[in-house]
């Protein structure tokens, strides 16, 4: 019976990608679950030498690039939901049509579904990365994922090695609980702290006593150097540190990682803070895994962003970059480095309420885009929620004559080429289905390729 | 130049909802007709002095730091009492309705006692209402729609002493089964209705703002009109969303 569900599935994997968007990368495994609910256990069994899982609010997708690049370039051949399904039914399609030759499995998964898979993958090592703020009507509080996480990590299998971000005082107390968890973090971030927590961070308390936290650098949200004034709970010693940080706009950034076996230099094409805790964790799992370091600094250095995260496409004579921000935390990394940004903006940010998107599309008041409005030129807004964006941008204090709405994708692409000149640089910030749309348009007017044809 | 003194309630605990949104728009929506307004944070150990302010609003938290907040109220319940009967106006959202009430029961039966400016209790209930949600209000002489997006276990279930904010035209309301949403007590409102609420709800945003000058001035106010086209636009969108079945 499991045979005949993993031919329907496969079968059905091999049809989707003809069916356009979605490329079939969670089809397939909806159907095999369907059909035999303990697939999910027997796929993950059939690689030899196990799985990575990785979870987080953000950067789930970019840590799994860096990490499977890595592993690749190691020679460790590995199946990963490099499209970004990272719903169970996503995961079981990323196994159901991996290949003979794949060992190991570098894959992403979705904060809510991470402890059912937990459990039924058994995965060799489990990354944590950060949990922020992210869509209210579906996760529920940020609270209740966390207990969620606590409960899991108290019943992994002894075998499987955990990984936590150590500046997430959340995540760094759940990875306390057990021996031998591996820290990552910014040692020293101080060039690039901010002098209060911003709008929108939660667990600024201590997960402890709620006593309110104090910090000796702060990163993004609510990360940083922690500790607790009143129960003495502090960031965890670091296992692998970031050292000497140099962000580059949206070029890229260098840093430094320090770990026992001494120092990395680094110099990464992904932009901003976030894409160095990426970096970071991927660096850790795959040094913890037993690649040669030498080697996973050289990866690292060529590894570019996933579709629409930080992508970059020629439209027109004009220069297109998508950041896809679907939360206040990401949207706020997002407009960190558009800080960096030399000169005036065009800005561009796009809202759906779909279900990928969260239908409750408050968070966008808790994003600071105040502190890049000076910085604005031109500003369009789109997607079926232009209207929130207009009114959050009007009560920020932005010029109402200046708010350009669009009803519809191909008008805002249009509009964009019309009030800008040639060579200048666009920025736009979508929601996730708002993203897909808008690479929808640019793969009609042949700027770009379709998703599921990114990466391998 | 008449200045609104606004009082922001524990904005570093109950703010989850784009709650500083409501904040904007009331001080936007003076500053464009010429007055101006004045923000106090308080929050928890701070004194709530009732002749202080002429407006006090509350947003929504997650259920740990409503349990913190409750504790805290109770302390300023009196002072807060003294302040609705001089007639300051009041918007307190989300999980600001639920501790306006007289008491709210969670899950496990664990009772923690409100403020009692509104006659409600809220009891949690066992699924979450939620989803987009359009209501028609009429408040004094005056009737609007609201629309906003819902998120609540607690049912809602109003005293003779107040009335609903509006009629439910889609969406769940104060609880499953009455069709109503909100209430209104005096120049309190409480509303389950975020979005966050007053960006596309200006006629409400107006009332409360009325009320507010009324209580700076002690005069009848009338605010002029302002240009609200992309307000407009959005509060129909949100009209027509919340009628689809999804
Ligand atoms: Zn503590």
């Amino acid at each position: 019976m499991y045979f005949v569900a993993r031919l329907i599935g496969k079968t059905i994997a091999f049809l989707s990608p003809l069916l356009r968007r979605g490329g079939g990368t969670s089809a397939p495994g909806v159907a095999l679950l369907r059909l035999h609910p303990k697939a999910f256990s027997k796929l993950s069994d059939s690689l030899d030498r196990g799985s990575v899982l990785i979870s987080a609010t953000n950067g789930k997708t970019t840590t799994t690039r860096f990490l499977s690049d890595i592993l690749a370039n190691a020679g460790v051949a590995c199946v990963s939901n490099t499209s970004g399904a990272n719903l169970k039914s996503g995961v079981a399609t990323a196994l159901l049509t991996k290949e003979q030759h794949h060992e190991m499995g570098v894959l992403e998964v979705d904060e809510a579904a991470l402890p059912e898979i937990v459990e039924e993958n058994r995965p060799r090592m489990l990354i944590l990365m950060n949990l922020f703020r992210d869509q209210l009507d579906r996760y529920g509080e940020l609270e209740s994922i966390a207990k969620r996480w606590r409960e899991m990590v108290l019943a992994l299998h002894p075998n499987t090695k955990l990984l936590v971000n150590a500046d997430d005082p959340v995540l760094a107390t759940i990875g306390l609980q057990r021996p031998g968890t591996i820290f990552f973090g910014l040692g020293d971030a101080s060039s690039y702290s901010r002098d209060k927590l911003q709008h929108a961070s939660d667990s600024s308390n201590c997960p402890q006593c709620s006593a309110p936290l104090s910090y000796e650098h702060l990163t993004l949200s609510h990360m940083g150097d922690w500790r607790c004034e009143s129960c003495s709970l502090a960031r965890p010693q670091l296992d692998f540190a970031v050292s000497r940080i140099r962000l580059d706009g949206l070029n890229g950034s260098d840093f430094t990682i320090n770990s026992e076996s001494g120092l990395h230099e680094i110099s990464s094409k992904m932009p901003g803070l976030h894409n160095v805790y990426n970096a970071l964790a991927a660096f850790s799992a795959a040094s913890d895994l037993g690649i040669d370091q030498e080697g996973i600094v050289s990866s690292i250095s060529k590894t570019v962003a996933a579709f629409g995260r930080t992508e970059k496409i020629s439209i027109n004579d004009r220069e297109l970059h998508i950041l896809l921000a679907k939360n206040p935390a990401g949207a706020n990394a997002n407009i960190d480095t558009l800080l960096l940004q030399p000169g005036p903006l065009h800005l561009c940010v796009l809202l759906n309420d779909r279900i990928a998107d969260g239908r409750d599309v408050s968070w966008i008041w808790d994003v600071d885009y105040e502190r890049v409005l000076n910085k604005v030129e031109t500003l369009h807004v789109g997607g079926e929620r232009s209207y929130d964006l207009a009114l959050r941008f009007l009560y920020g204090g932005f010029d109402k004559e200046k708010i350009e709405v669009a009803d519809s994708i191909p008008k805002l692409l249009d509009s964009l080429i019309s009030s800008t000149s040639e060579n200048s640089k666009l920025f736009v910030l979508p929601s996730y289905t708002a993203m897909l749309d808008l690479r929808d348009e640019l793969v009609k007017r042949n700027v770009t390729h379709a998703f599921w044809k990114d990466g391998k | 130049m008449t200045e609104v003194r606004i009082c922001h309630l524990y904005p570093d605990h109950m703010n989850i909802y784009g709650d500083r949104g409501n904040i904007s728009v009331l001080t936007k929506r003076l500053q464009w007709r010429g007055y101006s307004s004045k923000v106090t944070n308080i929050g928890v150990g701070d004194k709530y002095v009732p002749g202080d302010f002429d407006l006090c609003y509350l947003g929504g938290g997650q259920d740990k730091d409503q349990n913190i907040i409750a504790l805290d109220l109770a302390k300023k319940s009196s002072a807060l009492a003294s302040a609705v009967d001089d007639g300051v106006a009041f918007l307190w959202v989300c999980g600001g309705i639920q501790l306006a009430g007289k008491r709210y029961v969670d899950a496990s039966g664990n009772e923690l006692q409100g403020v009692g400016i509104l006659d409600l209790e809220t009891i949690a209930g066992t699924e979450r209402l939620i989803g987009d949600i359009a209501i028609r209000s009429s408040v004094e002489d005056r009737e609007f729609t609201v629309v906003g997006y819902e998120n609540h276990i607690g049912q809602t279930y109003l005293g003779s002493d107040s009335r609903p904010l509006g009629k439910v035209l889609h969406g769940y309301g104060n609880n499953s089964y009455d069709q109503v949403e909100g209430a209104v007590q005096q120049r309190v409102i409480g509303t389950y209705l975020h979005g966050p609420l007053l960006p596309k709800n200006p006629d409400l945003a107006d009332l409360i703002l009325t009320w507010a000058l009324e209580h700076r001035t002690s005069e009848s106010v009338s605010l002029e009109k302002l240009e609200d086209d992309f307000a407009v636009l959005a509060h129909e969108r949100a009209v027509v969303r919340a009628g689809l079945k999804r």
